[in-house]
């Protein structure tokens, strides 16, 4: 490995996305199991679980566009 | 006859165009669209210049590198037919994302999907980012697809001659295709001994047809046959030779579960929209599991699921007990037909559950799209690269590259002299010698241009996270002796890249010699 110095600090990111990947798969499988839950125990709850999930994705989808178009 | 009392009129029933038809109808523009609008990338180039190669040299190179010959045999055809610019190199692999298309929505059709669902596999395949990107790239991941679609079709359907020539184009295509033809034909051979002994054991003088299990062997027999005389004399050349470098990180968890959201909607996403897009992409494909988990069970079911998600975990688990080989773009066919689940789980969810589904996948699906034809951040520019050489170029003039990578993409679009670093090989792209050999590649020290006649050098050099150390030694020892012209330079995080004119006779060698 010392024969490439820049490698390590790549191999550093690397980590770091995965990482950052396994965080986002846990938080879709709480999601879903939480949707799953719901349904089986809170019937009426449901729908309102589901509308959030889906305004929360948007939510963030439209706050990281307009932060992307304004180069934050 | 009085022109004015015929009544003209065209109608057109829109309901009687084939399925197939309106397929192709979105699948070839999104395929051919600005087909030429990038230039080459590093592993396009070294098709290019493979492909270039008269036969004598061109299994030798291939030998070298890590991957069998039939995308290069493709695309050498391509490229004495019809040359090699961009155009050319990506046509065949545009054409073979179409036909994938039609074989996962035929695949749909064969097992038995309502017409409805199998139009929206076919759609979603249609204007998948992956396999937009890859219809769009001059390298052998549309063919691979097709030929491991043409295999789950033919275990769909037993038949097996057309299995074993799906599987055989596809371990000529990419080595890492052995482990779809383990996967999917050890899957059927398990399947088929469970029902004969299930047979045995509820009827045991029942007739039991042989030839469901026979068929199967003799196909993955006929695979083996053909594929071992590339194994012995291309892939274990090839195994010897990448064992001593390790261009793959090592697998986590995280990068194995990266290959879904990469495989299915591109690495094209900019970051900031990574989180949404992919989220819905791991969790379509959570939900597909728990919505088809009765239907795996199934003959069928199990082919599609071992397809899907047994061959990424067989080839996580090899890259974890034995090396790393874990590469997503050779899952890509994987990710194709996750679509079959995708599209059966949003055609039978409740109509509440798939408003939202749909609420999610549309956008997710439409910013994968325009993250492909616009992307934040795009392949660089080698021919803007090229421009100042090109128009400032003197018959003593030569090019001088300290990596491999630069040398084979800028030499696509600057056909003039040029030599490379002798001890040049990077962890990303190390070619062996008898490929750089094979390839014509000529290696001089830097001080050596200037015996060789040449007065000014042209100097590529790229400082990147896979830069070798004898690569950035010979930068500074070249920038201590020579005054360097900085032409161009751009670069991001992680890479540096500079172009420099370097005149050769105000230089002192470094050389003691």
């Amino acid at each position: 490995m010392e024969k490439y110095p820049n490698y390590p600090q790549y191999l550093e990111f690397l980590r770091q996305r995965d990482v950052g990947m396994m965080f986002l798969a846990l938080l879709v499988v709480c999601c879903v199991v939480m949707l799953i839950e719901a349904r089986c125990l809170w019937p009426k709850l449901l729908p309102a679980a589901r509308n959030g999930l889906v305004m929360l994705w948007y939510a963030t989808l439209i706050i990281m566009t307009v932060k992307q178009v304004l180069g934050g | 006859m009085d022109k004015a009392r015929i009544n003209y009129s065209i109608s057109v029933d829109l309901s009687a165009v084939p399925e197939w038809v309106w397929l192709l109808l979105i699948a070839v523009p999104l395929r051919f669209f600005n087909l030429a609008q990038e230039s080459l990338w590093y592993d396009e180039t070294f098709t290019s210049w493979i492909a270039n190669l008269p036969w004598d040299r061109f299994f030798t190179a291939i030998r070298g590198d890590v991957h069998p010959p039939l995308w290069y045999i493709v695309e050498k055809i391509v490229v004495s037919l019809f040359g090699d610019s961009e155009i050319a190199l990506r046509f065949p692999a545009a054409i073979l994302s179409t036909a994938a298309v039609l074989l996962v929505w035929r695949i749909a059709l064969d097992l038995k999907f309502d017409r409805g669902t199998a139009f929206v596999t076919g759609l979603l395949a249609a204007v998948l980012p992956s396999l937009l990107y890859y219809s769009q790239d001059a390298r052998m991941y549309s063919l691979l697809t097709c030929c491991v679609l043409l295999m789950v079709w033919a275990a769909i359907n037993d038949r097996w001659a057309l299995f074993a020539i799906g599987g055989i184009g596809a371990v000529y295509t990419q080595n890492l295709a052995v482990f779809y033809v383990l996967g999917i034909g050890l899957s059927v051979l398990a399947l088929r001994l469970f029902q004969y002994f299930n047979t045995l054991l509820d009827a045991p003088f029942k007739f039991w047809d042989w030839n469901r299990l026979i068929k199967p062997i003799l196909a993955l027999s006929a695979i083996v046959l053909a594929w071992l005389p590339w194994a012995v004399w291309g892939l274990a050349h090839q195994a010897a030779n990448i064992s001593q470098g390790f261009w793959m990180a090592p697998l986590t968890p995280g990068a194995a579960m990266f290959a879904l959201p990469q495989m299915t909607m591109s690495i094209r996403i900019t970051d900031a929209l990574q989180i949404n897009v992919y989220g819905v992409a791991i969790g379509l494909s959570l939900i597909a599991l728990i919505v088809c988990r009765s239907w795996f069970k199934t003959p069928q079911g199990l082919i599609i699921l071992t397809a899907c998600f047994g061959v990424p975990v067989l080839l996580a688990l090899v890259s974890v007990v034995w090396r790393a080989v874990y590469l997503p773009r050779a899952l890509l066919p994987s990710g194709v037909l996750l679509m079959l689940l995708w599209a059966y789980t949003l055609t039978h969810l409740s109509q509440q559950n798939r408003r939202v589904a749909l609420a999610l996948v549309i956008p997710m699906l439409a910013i994968g799209v325009v993250a492909h034809f616009f992307p934040a951040e795009a392949r660089v520019d080698i021919r803007q690269w090229a421009q100042p050489i090109l128009q400032n170029w003197r018959s003593d003039d030569v090019l001088y590259h300290l990596s491999i990578d630069s040398d084979i993409t800028l030499s696509h679009y600057v056909r003039y002299p040029a030599y490379l670093l002798p001890e040049s090989n990077d962890l990303s792209q190390s070619l062996t010698d008898e490929t750089k050999q094979a390839m014509g590649m000529q290696q001089v020290p830097f001080d050596g241009l200037r015996a060789l006649g040449y007065k000014r050098a042209w100097l590529l050099y790229s400082n990147n996270p896979m830069s070798s150390l004898p690569e950035i030694q010979a930068f500074k020892d070249i920038q201590a002796h020579y005054p360097l012209k900085l032409i161009r330079a751009d670069g991001d995080q992680f890479v540096t890249r500079n172009l420099y004119l370097v005149d050769l006779r105000n230089g002192n060698s470094s050389d003691p010699r």
